[in-house]
């Protein structure tokens, strides 16, 4: 953490990292975020774990809201998706014991056919309906869980999970979690700067900034549309099997409302759309409560407060996507 | 490309000093199986302590760490290392609660933990602390499942959830009675009494006429009532918090039940049930573990309440689970030469496997799954405003 | 016997239904004017409900209060909407003017902070303890040949529809109301006639406190019991019944209060109770797919 500040308040060295090769760039970071938990030990290790999830499925929403401008607030319903099926299919449970790679496929694909799913239902709402809506599903799905007795084993959860394994080496220490979360979020920050770039993600953006522009520019918008909630979906059923693998056990009361939340508030907090934003905007959301963990009971009365202060000040995040500075004020 | 060439070296240096580190650890950790928590000279020895301090059941963690705090306070010091009680919020939920396993698992000065609250918090903690092969003691995780799994390092001062719904089913049915509505609250610990008190209540010729779940933090649990009401049920048993609870037992009166009510410990609360529900409340039965008697207790009552005003139903026993801890941490903690306390981790869990503390809430000792043996559950019933045991 | 216990259900449905219509007046004024989630209202509901229960139990403690109680839960109500619409007042001070033109995504997440502050921030003046409320409705009920309602029920139900209705009047037939409703349709068009925007959206923010607060003395003598996160599941389901009725139309609110509202205790009749809340949103996402706009709501046509 000492060091990320110091990184952050000298603006010497932030500014000649700007004047960098975007790839020179992204190799100082990635070697920043390997050799990280070795000055922090395991709590922290731990804490960058759960920063990095989040991250991750951070990227996935970005994609959602920040591309694509659907705001969506029952983002959690993926991530419990894709968390539940691997608990069912590794634990004593149902005593099926499938290996932690080959669920991830089928993981992310349930995550992306909900997130389908679900896009249908709301093609047609706009705004704030579409967000009530969503939040709708989201605790429809957390309900469901929660009442599915025989098939979740309903709030009594699934315990004993099975780790992920490597070389039969099985991954249980903090550290290792974070290297695995950290590969996922390298992979995905790859695949959200290509997005960005390509024929799909300028459809997105064009859909986000007019509608009916884009329409009549040729973007097939139900297309893109239901791609945008599918591939924003896909991250978080990847988010939930790296959850229920690291947790070993979950119950429905770790999919509430609130998770939901703090994913849109890394997205917005972080700028929408940049990748810097994002990780920023996790270290903050989840980073800064544990910082906080100090002040005892005043932490999230000063949360609550630091959340109003920062988007008094920076309200278009800490960090402006790039395209995001071009593009009109919305 | 100068950045690379420091990384690279920081990295040798740190994985050398790592590789020594674990050398030097390793070494000197082969006598207890587990390893050993070393506490240096003019340090102190810490206590983890986790539970909810924010949110809805706050009431209930602040309770608990008030129990915790005055054993603490009273006891200062092991050994002559100060005593110093690190506490965190486990929000009653699964992720804070495993991030504080977490952090009092690597924090090399914290020899055990008191906690975690609820059972959904518990479980996953329990887990990551048996990685650093570290004791938590819980006041108030009633789950089955919390020592089903046989971690050796998991044990509770409370009682385990089956007791409750066994005893609750065998004085209904004493009672005559032979249709129960069954309605719990959808978690974790509600259903899992729910399920003990319906299958018990079964098995003894009684019928479930319905079973039903509501959401905790409701108000209004008028329309299931009124559903239940028709069914015409002998007794209505309820799992779940004195705060529906206390609900429950006032809209029943709305809506025309004129059954008795059963509920668990949770319903144990004299304000949040009694004086919530109101007269209603009177002639509602919960079950409990069995009032300790003597002066002891009703001294030590008298003191906590003189310092913290009010006591809830689990401060007892995190008061008592904080003595078993401190008490084992005395019995096997070695003063080394250099001056350091030397405890070692699989030592402590056996001590604690095997101690007899006189507690406020009567005599602990564990079973080999970190049980309480002999807890005594009794059915109280609500008189005069005020829980009277009546049965057995 | 069938036919009593409907109508027993739907006057259960109705009382919750009223007080998650007073609530959504709140979040479709503010969304109506301000384009805006006012995430914070819960809690504004829950300082009238604490605001309502230290007056009252202050009250009840003298020979005053103990002498007329009508008089007593008055002093309540009106000390609740007081304490309500001061906050809110200041919420839209401090917390979102300085956002008025920000992207909106920046005041739902500020709107969020406050929510979290404000939580806390009684978790800390007031304790973790629930309060409870005192006593103050006789018990007994009126007949109504099929059914009865107790005289608390009775009060509620009258309390809300009366409130709504004045609100409704007040916005349709005042100046004020005339101004809300011109700043609502174009807040330029409407600073351009000589209309002092800053006034009306403190005016909406006031109305839509006062109707919380009410709410929230209700809820306190209603089910008794009163906690610091007891503004977050009623905030929810009364956004899902403004949303339900219309987002930003005052009608609509009502109707969406009382339609979840039975529609939740209907359900709890006819499936297992723990899918209630299933039903509730399951109820609004269909309508939703159908008419996009809500119950009463109007084709908006987007601003940029």
């Amino acid at each position: 953490m000492k060091s990320f500040t110091g990184l952050v308040f000298q603006k010497g060295i932030f500014d000649l990292f700007k004047k960098l090769h975007p790839s020179v760039k992204a190799f100082i970071t990635i070697s920043f975020f390997i050799i990280l938990p070795f000055f922090v030990g395991p709590y922290w290790s731990h804490v960058l774990g759960y920063i990095a999830l989040y991250a991750l499925l951070g990227i996935g929403l970005n994609i959602v809201v920040g591309f694509a401008g659907l705001l969506d607030l029952g983002y959690v319903a993926f991530f419990a998706v894709g968390a539940y099926t691997y608990a069912m299919l590794a634990s004593p449970h149902f005593g099926y014991h499938f290996s932690f790679w080959m669920l991830i496929p089928l993981c992310l694909a349930l995550g992306a056919i909900t997130g389908v799913l679900i896009g249908i239902s709301v093609l047609r709402m706009r705004g704030d309906y579409l967000a009530i809506v969503t939040l709708g599903f989201g605790e429809i799905i957390r309900i469901l869980i929660n009442n599915m007795d025989k098939l979740t084993n309903g709030p009594k959860g699934i315990w004993q999970i099975d780790p992920p394994e490597i070389f039969s080496h099985k991954l249980i220490r903090p550290i290792e979690y974070y290297y695995l979360i950290l590969i996922f979020c390298i992979v995905s920050f790859f695949i959200m700067n290509r997005l960005s770039n390509s024929r799909i993600g300028r459809a997105w953006i064009a859909m986000r900034e007019d509608e009916e522009a884009a329409q009549a520019m040729g973007v097939d918008i139900l297309k893109y549309k239901l791609l945008a909630f599918g591939t924003g979906a896909a991250f978080a059923g990847v988010g939930g099997i790296i959850f229920a693998a690291r947790q070993g056990s979950i119950f429905p009361a770790d999919f509430t409302l609130m998770v939901s939340i703090n994913v849109l508030l890394i997205v917005i907090l972080g700028g929408m759309g940049s990748i810097t934003g994002i990780i920023l905007g996790s270290f903050i959301l989840v980073g800064l409560p544990e910082v906080l963990r100090a002040l005892r009971d005043y932490r999230l009365l000063i949360f609550g407060a630091l959340l109003i202060i920062v988007m008094i000040f920076r309200p278009e995040g800490f960090i402006k996507a790039r395209r995001r500075k071009l593009s009109i004020k919305t | 490309m100068t950045g690379k060439g420091i990384f690279t070296m920081k990295r040798l240096i740190l994985i050398v000093t790592l590789i020594s580190l674990l050398a030097i650890i390793s070494n000197s950790a082969s006598a207890d199986e587990w390893g050993y928590i070393i506490i240096p000279k003019g340090k102190s020895l810490k206590i983890g302590f986790g539970a909810a301090l924010s949110g809805d059941y706050a009431t209930l963690g602040m309770g608990e760490r008030n129990g915790v705090e005055m054993a603490v306070s009273e006891k200062k010091s092991i050994k002559g290392f100060p005593l110093e009680l690190e506490i965190g919020d486990d929000q009653c939920e699964g992720a804070p609660s495993v991030a504080l396993a977490e952090r009092f698992g690597a924090d090399p000065l914290i020899v055990g933990v008191i906690g975690f609250m609820c059972s959904g918090g518990s479980i996953p903690a329990s887990d990551a602390l048996n990685r650093y092969k570290k004791v938590m003691i819980s006041p108030s995780s009633t789950a089955d499942a919390l020592t089903a799994r046989g971690l050796q390092n998991v044990f509770r001062t409370c009682w385990n959830d089956r007791i409750q719904g066994r005893v609750a089913a065998e004085f209904a049915l004493k009672q005559g009675w032979k249709r129960a509505a069954v309605i719990h609250d959808k978690s974790a610990y509600g259903q899992g009494i729910a399920d003990e008190f319906k299958s018990n209540f079964e098995n003894g010729k009684g019928s479930v006429i319905s079973y039903e779940g509501i959401t905790r933090g409701d108000k209004d649990f008028r329309a299931i009532l009124t559903k239940v009401r028709k069914k015409q049920p002998d007794v209505i048993y309820f799992g779940g918090m004195a705060a529906e609870g206390a609900l429950i037992s006032r809209q029943k009166v709305d809506v025309g039940i004129k059954v008795p009510m059963i509920g668990p410990d949770g319903l144990h609360d004299v304000k949040d049930f009694i004086e919530g529900g109101g007269e209603s409340t009177e002639g509602q039965f919960v079950t409990f573990s069995k009032e300790p008697v003597g002066q002891k207790y009703k001294d030590w009552k008298a003191r906590f309440e003189g310092k913290y005003k009010y006591m809830g139903p689990f401060d007892a026993h995190a008061y008592d689970a904080a003595w078993v801890l401190m008490k084992a941490i005395e019995n096997v903690a070695i003063v080394e030469e250099d001056g350091s306390l030397k405890i070692g981790k699989k030592a402590l869990a056996d001590e604690i496997r095997k101690i007899s503390h006189d507690g406020i809430t009567g005599k602990i000792k564990f079973d080999k799954r970190g049980d309480r043996v002999g807890v005594e559950v009794v059915v109280k019933k609500v008189m005069n405003r005020k829980f009277v045991e009546v049965w057995p | 016997m069938e036919m009593e216990l409907w109508l027993e259900q739907i006057i259960n449905g109705l009382t919750v239904g009223g007080v998650y219509a007073l609530i959504a007046l709140g979040y479709t004024m503010v969304y109506g004017i301000l384009l805006m989630i006012n995430f914070a209202h819960g809690e504004i509901f829950m300082i009238g409900a604490y605001a309502g229960y230290f007056m009252l139990t202050t009250l009840l403690a003298t020979a005053a209060g103990q002498f007329s109680r009508a008089f007593a839960l008055l002093l309540a109500i009106v000390s609740a909407m007081i304490a309500s619409s001061v906050l809110a007042i200041l919420l839209e001070r401090v917390v979102y003017r300085p956002l008025r033109n920000a992207p909106r995504l920046a005041a739902l997440i500020s709107a969020i902070g406050a929510s979290i502050f404000l939580q806390n921030m009684v978790l800390l003046l007031a304790g973790p303890r629930m309060k409870i409320y005192p006593d103050v409705f006789p018990s007994g009920s009126i007949d109504l040949g099929y059914i009865s309602i107790s005289y608390i029920r009775a009060f509620i139900i009258i309390l809300s529809i009366f409130l709504m209705i004045v609100l409704y009047i007040f916005v349709q037939k005042t100046k004020t109301g005339k101004c809300m409703r011109a700043v609502a349709e174009d807040m330029e068009a409407a600073s351009l006639m000589g209309i002092d925007v800053d006034r009306i959206i403190v005016t909406t923010f006031f109305l839509g406190a006062v109707m919380a607060g009410a709410a929230g003395v209700m809820v306190g003598i209603y089910y008794t019991q009163i906690n610091h996160m007891m503004g977050f599941i009623p905030g929810i389901k009364a956004f899902t019944a403004a949303v339900l009725g219309g987002i930003g139309n005052i009608p609509g609110a009502m109707l969406g209060g009382f339609f979840i509202g039975v529609a939740e205790t209907i359900g709890a009749q006819i499936l297992p109770a723990e899918y209630k809340d299933v039903i509730a949103f399951s109820i609004l996402v269909l309508l939703l797919i159908f008419r996009p706009t809500g119950l009463l709501g109007e084709v908006i046509t987007r601003r940029s």
